[in-house]
């Protein structure tokens, strides 16, 4: 609750500052196109809009996309048909416009719980559901806050990071100029632990999860 | 054939027209901005143009092509293009916030007085350039920490580490300048 009440408070202040910094961003636009209207960004232009069509290819890209159309139309009972008869018949089946259905609806997450216990120092300040990911922020009494991000999984991309010997499981981590990072599986949930200074902060919660 | 930008094919000739518009209305903003950042009129030329390519990847985002909202949203992607760019770090004037203040765990955000709009925009204006586009992404334009990333071209797990961190230095420089109580 405390959570939600912060996030709506931030939501308002940031909605707010976008529309003010936009009005003066639009005052500072509208100064610059009087001040310097016909600034040439020919290199730019290319990379941007270089590849853009011109009408007369625009007209024939329509008559390209108009002809595939037709043949797409006329093709496309017998492409009906032989799908219906190499998936048994299955096409427009009750079940499938079902799944179809299903398959369109949002799909919504749940929070995906821990499933071990934090080290003594950390205690869970907010849990934040990001699409398929949940997002635990710890705070530290160390003063190393530390956010944790759930998802389902088995095979943790551990690209560029080392390992970390530990016993019970393994453990992959690095550190770099903005951050330090940890990240594990346990029981088909990867664990991504990041935190701002110590990686050792985060080599212990990895460590808290594979305790006997 | 549809229309191809960056390699991209576009959905639509109206999504085509709308990023055009974009490009030339606020192309000279954008370049205006990086190279505030670059000091170099050819980077700021490439760092404008990533910037249009991930305003590009999140046209969606954008209803109303010429609203504050989304003028804002462009020059906070085009910033960053140029930080990125940059390589290095971008302060702003507010580290006086870093270190000399309490820790907040237990502070309730709970406003004691309404606070001016004036105040907003300083207090998040205070915030260095990489946090406030992250807390700008996040809370005024609702992106998933994964779109940030990509329209800021930073990691994902970068992303989080931002937003923890702009949310607490928001909530410090609250808590200073007394918008919030401590409640407990």
């Amino acid at each position: 609750m405390k959570a939600n009440n912060q996030n709506e408070l931030f939501r308002q202040m940031a909605s707010q500052y976008v529309e003010q910094a936009g009005e003066t961003l639009r005052r500072e636009k509208e100064q610059l196109d009087r001040e310097q209207p016909h600034i040439l960004t020919p290199r730019m232009d290319e990379t941007v809009l270089g590849h853009s069509s011109p009408p007369r290819q625009n007209r024939r890209s329509l008559w390209a996309t108009l002809a595939a159309c037709i043949l797409l139309a006329l093709l496309m009972p017998g492409i009906v048909l032989w799908l219906d008869l190499n998936q048994g018949g299955m096409t427009g089946s009750p079940s499938q416009a079902a799944s179809s259905d299903t398959a369109a609806a949002p799909a919504e997450y749940a929070v995906i719980p821990l499933s071990f216990t934090l080290p003594d120092n950390f205690r869970v300040e907010e849990v934040e559901q990001d699409r398929e990911k949940s997002i635990y922020y710890l705070d530290d009494t160390m003063k190393d806050p530390v956010v944790m991000t759930l998802e389902y999984g088995s095979a943790p991309d551990t690209a560029g990071l080392v390992s970390i010997s530990t016993r019970g499981g393994d453990l992959w981590g690095m550190t770099y100029a903005d951050y330090s990072i940890v990240l594990f599986e346990k029981d088909g949930v990867i664990h991504t632990i990041t935190c701002q200074n110590d990686i050792n902060t985060l080599v212990d919660i990895g460590r808290a999860a594979f305790a006997v | 054939m549809r229309p191809v930008l960056f390699g991209i094919v576009f959905a639509s000739g109206e999504e085509r027209e709308k990023f055009e518009h974009i490009y030339t209305q606020y192309k000279n903003l954008l370049l205006h901005k990086t190279y505030e950042i670059l000091r170099d009129y050819t980077l700021a030329e490439d760092a404008a143009s990533e910037a249009f390519l991930r305003i590009y990847k999140n046209l969606h985002k954008v209803d109303d092509t010429d609203s504050n909202r989304s003028i804002a949203f462009y020059v906070t992607i085009a910033k960053n293009a140029a930080l990125t760019l940059r390589g290095t770090e971008h302060k702003k004037q507010t580290e006086e916030y870093e270190d000399d203040i309490a820790d907040t765990r237990d502070m309730e955000l709970e406003v004691l007085s309404g606070i001016s709009s004036h105040a907003i925009y300083r207090l998040v204006d205070a915030l260095s350039e990489e946090l406030r586009s992250v807390f700008l992404l996040k809370f005024a334009y609702d992106m998933p920490h994964r779109a940030i990333g990509e329209a800021l071209g930073i990691s994902e797990n970068n992303v989080t580490v931002r937003l923890h961190r702009a949310k607490k230095k928001l909530a410090q420089m609250l808590a200073k300048e007394g918008y919030v109580c401590e409640s407990k």
